[in-house]
């Protein structure tokens, strides 16, 4: 038994194999989470209005889908595709932990639970610089150069605790990008829609097209790894790696696209709603 | 074979590893112009030794034109002048049917778990990009000829190309033949257990029965790849990048059929 997918070096099966670590890994986002819920829910037992009540329900959905993401993208099948058989599962792999697990992970936390982690870890002023956009950007950024580099993947993809640590920091630097837009801690957040814009594109827009133009044209396959790994179902490393290029291109579009459009929405209606109210004609 | 594969990846290897000292050497330069201490004098030693390890690494890397594993000069092999019997049933002459073109020769067989079907991946990808050299011919033995009938062969090559040649052995003796030819590992049927490959059907040890149709096939994973001069400059084990054929097969297209053996070296 494996603790964690990494790359096989034998044909692919459809056949499921169990990697504890991928539900340890899960169970130790989701316990602490239900745990600290429940002290919250018995601190504020009698302050929570309907209003609240029902937005610490969306969280806990929130939450909830995020550490179903963030297990489906770990484990069999996409984690073991993932990590020794196909880049554009790797790709996948990567959009579903940036763009789906970390911020919903994040929608999920609330205010009282990150503040008390903050407090605990000494992490606050740590935090509060790391969320700044520039910095939450430029993380992200080189974390996902970094982690798409040739000889990266192929080395942390060739064993398990690699393969784990790479799962992890992508995780990790999907959390920190998403920060300023939707962190539980208001004044970790920017305050104004353009300016939430504007990072949104530049931050998960701009820079990824780089790599993916890389993937999507590049004269030969890059990783050794997907190159060099038994053929799934006659896909060829090329076609695969453009694959993985068009993944990382365009798979994001919906969900920076969709959030923009979102707050853009939203800046609306809430300027129509602070707008004065056209006076009336006598 | 060994001392030839020990030679060349040592080439290979050597290089970054003196680099990296002449490196490091360079760095340390700066001290020695103040004043030579102990540590001092080690480092000048080491960025002379590195130096001369990065001179002799570089000699080497300009012995070989070939990013597979070039065969020496004194080990140098012709493709073999061998009747087989193609996946038609034709006979077909190694040398002689392939006149002018790149001869890619590999061993495999279509139960092989992992690598033939990697490496036939490889050079159909690389033959079939736009510039690649069009007189290349890959020629696949299949090592196993009992399991592997004409038909399987071929349904197994088209997955790749239909234009890849297959050669299905008549006998254990001439696969045998062609294999000491090429200058190959001989292959061998791998039981999952203590059975021979001897025997008809299956066979019984105490409890457990063994079914002599699941073996493997332990073979040679090496493109052997001749020049259309017909002489075997350079091998391909596995694993080769795409990257590699790619850099050598022009090289090799280009050795005229009349060129002497030292013109591919």
């Amino acid at each position: 038994m494996r603790f964690w997918c990494s790359a096989l070096q034998e044909p692919w099966t459809w056949a499921w194999r169990a990697y504890p670590g991928v539900w340890a890994a899960s169970a130790a986002i989701a316990v602490p989470y239900v745990w600290a819920r429940r002290r919250i829910r018995q601190s504020h037992a009698l302050s929570l209005d309907s209003a609240s009540a029902a937005l610490h329900r969306r969280q806990a959905w929130f939450f909830g889908a995020g550490v179903v993401a963030f297990w489906l993208a770990s484990d069999w099948p996409l984690g073991v595709l993932g990590a020794g058989y196909l880049a554009s599962a790797h790709m996948a792999q990567f959009m579903l932990y940036t763009l789906i697990a970390a911020p919903l992970l994040v929608l999920g936390t609330p205010e009282p639970m990150a503040r008390r982690i903050l407090a605990k870890l000494r992490l606050y002023r740590f935090m509060t610089r790391l969320t700044q956009p520039v910095f939450a950007g430029l993380a992200f950024n080189a974390c996902l150069v970094a982690t798409h580099s040739p000889w990266t993947t192929d080395t942390l993809r060739a064993n398990q605790a690699g393969s784990f640590v790479m799962d992890v920091v992508w995780l990790i630097s999907g959390v920190v990008v998403w920060l300023p837009i939707c962190s539980p801690l208001v004044e970790h957040r920017l305050q104004h829609y353009p300016g939430k814009m504007v990072y949104l594109f530049l931050a998960l827009g701009v820079v990824p097209a780089v790599p993916a133009g890389f993937l999507t044209f590049a004269g030969f396959p890059l990783y050794a790894t997907y190159e060099l790994a038994p053929r799934f179902y006659g896909l060829d490393a090329a076609t695969d790696q453009q694959m993985a290029g068009l993944i990382m291109k365009l798979g994001g579009i919906p969900i920076v696209w969709g959030a923009i459009v979102a707050m853009m929405l939203r800046w609306a209606d809430e300027a129509r709603r602070d707008s004065p109210a056209p006076a009336s004609r006598r | 074979m060994v001392e030839r594969f020990g030679r060349i990846e040592e080439a290979r290897g050597s290089i970054p590893l003196t680099s990296t000292l002449s490196l490091r050497g360079r760095s340390v330069a700066f001290r020695l112009a103040r004043g030579p201490s102990m540590l001092g004098r080690v480092f000048a030693c080491l960025l002379v030794v590195g130096l001369a390890s990065a001179a002799c690494a570089s000699a080497d890397e300009t012995e070989s034109r070939y990013e597979g594993l070039a065969v020496a000069p004194s080990q140098l092999r012709e493709i073999p002048q061998m009747e087989l019997t193609d996946t038609s049933g034709n006979e077909f002459h190694l040398a002689d049917d392939t006149e002018g073109q790149v001869r890619l020769v590999y061993q495999l067989f279509t139960n092989c778990p992992d690598i033939c079907g990697v490496q036939m991946a490889q050079l159909a990808s690389v033959l079939g990009r736009p510039g690649a050299p069009g007189n290349v011919q890959v020629i696949a033995v299949t090592v196993d000829p009992d399991r592997d009938s004409p038909q399987i062969l071929r349904a197994y090559l088209d997955q790749f190309s239909t234009e890849f040649v297959g050669i299905v052995p008549q006998s254990e003796e001439q696969l045998t033949e062609l294999q000491n030819a090429l200058g190959s590992l001989a292959s061998l049927k791998v039981f999952p257990t203590a059975t021979t490959e001897h025997g008809e059907g299956a066979e019984s040890h105490g409890s457990m029965t063994h079914d002599h149709g699941a073996y493997d096939v332990a073979h040679d994973g090496r493109v052997f790849a001749f020049a259309p001069n017909g002489w075997g400059y350079a091998q391909y084990p596995y694993p080769t990048r795409q990257s590699e054929f790619d850099h050598d097969l022009p090289i090799l297209a280009g050795i005229d059929p009349g060129d002497p053996a030292e013109a591919g070296l």
